[in-house]
């Protein structure tokens, strides 16, 4: 389960103070499968990346199975990012210098659980349909296979929580329902998903839909 | 399917960041380049100045003297002939060999006399010096000889290492024919591209080339230089003063004094690769630390889905640190190896025009030279990329994804 209470987040700079996140209160149970709508610069990102343990709030806090997340060390949270959460971004940032099988293993370094890692991601890469190109480098790959294997990478380590960011912003209608026929999947295996996006059409994937402006949650459907 | 090759592969940080070097070949060549450069330098000035030491001590382990008497003369580096082929203008009489043997703590004396020195003979592809010395009380030429001899006539002759021609065979020098009954060791300076003659001979020898020539003459009975042989119970410098206290316009070189005359012809050499070397690291050094940082910047994005992933900080602080040490050893080797070849490529260059013959350092020598250039090439490396890898490593996550 995951909770955050009153988070904020201030980015300043140059005099100037912008308040992406406004005092959110927010309970995600485990198994969940919430979207987050909402225009650009509402804060749904920010939200997301708070959740994720990749930006500090100004104010509040955010407990992940009864663990204050800011609380923990460098070390703690890095190992609680890698176990339990796996991340989808709407660009795909696999390494331009390593091919995709060698990107979609490359979580593992950081968890201990490395045994079969070769096996379970040729697995992953089969189930999402790239599995002919496990020697391709990210270049030679068009954009819905670089996100599927993004996809396959935040798998890797079985986390509990996926947390994607646009996932399908730069796709085609179809590949679209095909990424996100994978989320529904995974959300179905028992993980809690959770997804930003512009698309108010794909709330139907939802158990929850949240629709944010200029740092609030306005509006909550189940 | 083309899948079938690797199920067990691990990412460690080590092949995270050969696959790094490795792909990026353009900026990683620049700091390659950049690093082979200042270990080369510095490889190339630390084997020039032991190189030239080691051929010095060489030379002068063989001999058996401890000091050399040469004429006062103003500016003299007259010491330079037997040594360095630099050419000798002023000469004793004959009877200071006496008056030095005479002084106490001197054990054995020997004397020599330049006759000429002469340039272009098919038989040396130096420039040769024609050298009188005194077989019967001679103690400096006669351990370097590679077969002994019991005397020299007027037309034999001891060549050094780069006198063509084998033993028994005959040389031409100044229109008369010398036979050459033994050849010396190499020693590493001037012996080298020597001929010896007797005493005699060279004063001969000297009249015959320099009334072509026109130049320097040695006359009958002159010396160029005194050898002596301390006795080392009294110990070299209380014998060094008696013999420049009790002969006046003379001067005394110890031998070890000799060796740092010769390194000295290095020194403008050395002094301008190592002035260059520190120019090189004043100028590199931000220029690494610049494109570190750049390099770093670029790959924020990447830096921060690792953090994503689970990468700690001291983990893509690592990354980015032994990246740019892991280039500058690869820099390194290169500069390394090219600096060697341009040494081994150099070499006759190096002799013909310093007038001294360079020896290759120890393999010791070298590979302590090797070790405190690539360690330095190493700490440069890494004090340039201290501040980038430690900016990008503290950025938060996030941060380092919205930033491109």
């Amino acid at each position: 389960m995951i909770v955050a209470s009153r988070i904020s987040k201030i980015y300043s700079g140059n005099g100037n103070e912008v308040r992406a996140l406004d005092g959110v209160d927010l309970t995600i149970q485990s198994g969940e499968f919430v979207i987050i709508i909402g225009r650009s610069g509402s804060g749904k990102s920010t939200l997301l990346s708070l959740l994720g343990g990749l930006s500090r709030p100004t104010h509040g806090s955010i407990e992940i199975d009864g663990n204050d997340i800011w609380k923990m060390n460098d070390k703690d949270l890095s190992k609680l990012r890698g176990h339990e959460i796996g991340f989808v971004f709407q660009f795909p940032g696999l390494m331009p210098t390593l091919d995709v099988l060698e990107n979609v293993i490359l979580p593992s370094s950081f968890v201990e659980k490395r045994e079969g890692v070769g096996d379970r991601a040729i697995k992953l890469l089969d189930t999402l349909g790239i599995g002919g190109k496990v020697n391709s480098f990210p270049h030679q790959i068009s954009g819905g296979e670089l996100k599927r294997a993004s996809i396959a990478r935040a798998l890797i380590n079985d986390p509990s929580i996926i947390l994607a960011d646009e996932p399908t912003g730069d796709l085609d209608a179809e590949t679209e329902m095909e990424i996100m026929e994978v989320f529904r999947q995974m959300n179905d295996e028992g993980r809690t998903i959770i997804m930003v996006t512009h698309n108010p059409d794909l709330s139907s994937f939802a158990s929850r839909v949240m629709r944010m402006d200029t740092g609030h949650i306005r509006l909550e459907a189940r | 399917m083309v899948r079938a090759r690797k199920t067990n592969v691990h990412i460690g940080l080590f092949k995270l960041i050969s696959s790094n070097v490795h792909k990026r070949p353009l900026r990683n060549v620049a700091i390659a380049a950049c690093f082979a450069f200042v270990i080369g330098t510095m490889v190339t000035a630390g084997f020039l100045v032991a190189g030239a030491q080691m051929s010095v001590q060489a030379g002068v382990d063989k001999m058996g003297a401890d000091m050399i008497v040469i004429p006062y003369a103003p500016y003299s580096k007259d010491s330079g002939i037997f040594f360095t082929g630099q050419t000798n203008l002023n000469n004793f009489n004959g009877s200071i060999v006496q008056d030095i043997e005479a002084t106490p703590g001197v054990l054995r004396v020997t004397p020599q006399v330049f006759a000429a020195y002469i340039e272009s003979v098919p038989w040396c592809k130096y420039p040769v010096q024609l050298i009188g010395f005194d077989p019967s009380s001679d103690f400096t030429i006669s351990p370097l000889m590679q077969t002994s001899i019991t005397g020299l006539s007027s037309d034999e002759i001891v060549v050094g290492q780069y006198v063509r021609g084998d033993i028994g065979t005959a040389i031409n020098i100044a229109e008369k024919n010398y036979t050459i009954v033994s050849r010396l060791e190499m020693t590493g300076f001037s012996p080298d591209y020597s001929v010896y003659f007797t005493m005699e001979e060279a004063y001969n020898v000297s009249t015959s080339v320099n009334h072509v020539s026109g130049g320097y003459l040695a006359q009958n009975g002159d010396i160029s230089a005194v050898f002596v042989k301390a006795d080392r119970s009294i110990g070299i410098d209380p014998v060094l003063y008696w013999i420049s206290s009790l002969n006046p316009g003379v001067l005394v070189y110890p031998m070890t004094a000799l060796g740092r005359e010769v390194t000295a012809q290095f020194a403008t050499t050395t002094q301008t690769l190592y002035l260059t070397t520190a120019v090189v690291i004043l100028v590199s050094m931000p220029l690494v630390a610049l494109i570190s940082m750049m390099g770093a910047n670029e790959r924020r994005r990447e830096i921060g889905i690792l953090r994503a992933m689970g990468a700690t900080t001291p983990y893509v602080f690592r990354m980015i640190f032994m990246e740019a040490v892991l280039l500058a050893i690869i820099g390194g080797v290169i500069g390394i190896i090219a600096s060697s070849a341009l040494m081994w490529g150099l070499h006759d260059w190096i002799t013909s025009s310093l007038h001294t013959t360079f020896l290759w350092p120890s393999i010791w020598t070298v590979m302590a030279q090797v070790a405190v250039a690539l360690m330095a090439g190493i700490i440069l490396a890494g004090l340039a990329a201290i501040i980038p890898a430690y900016r990008v490593s503290q950025m938060e996550p996030y941060d380092s994804l919205r930033r491109e």
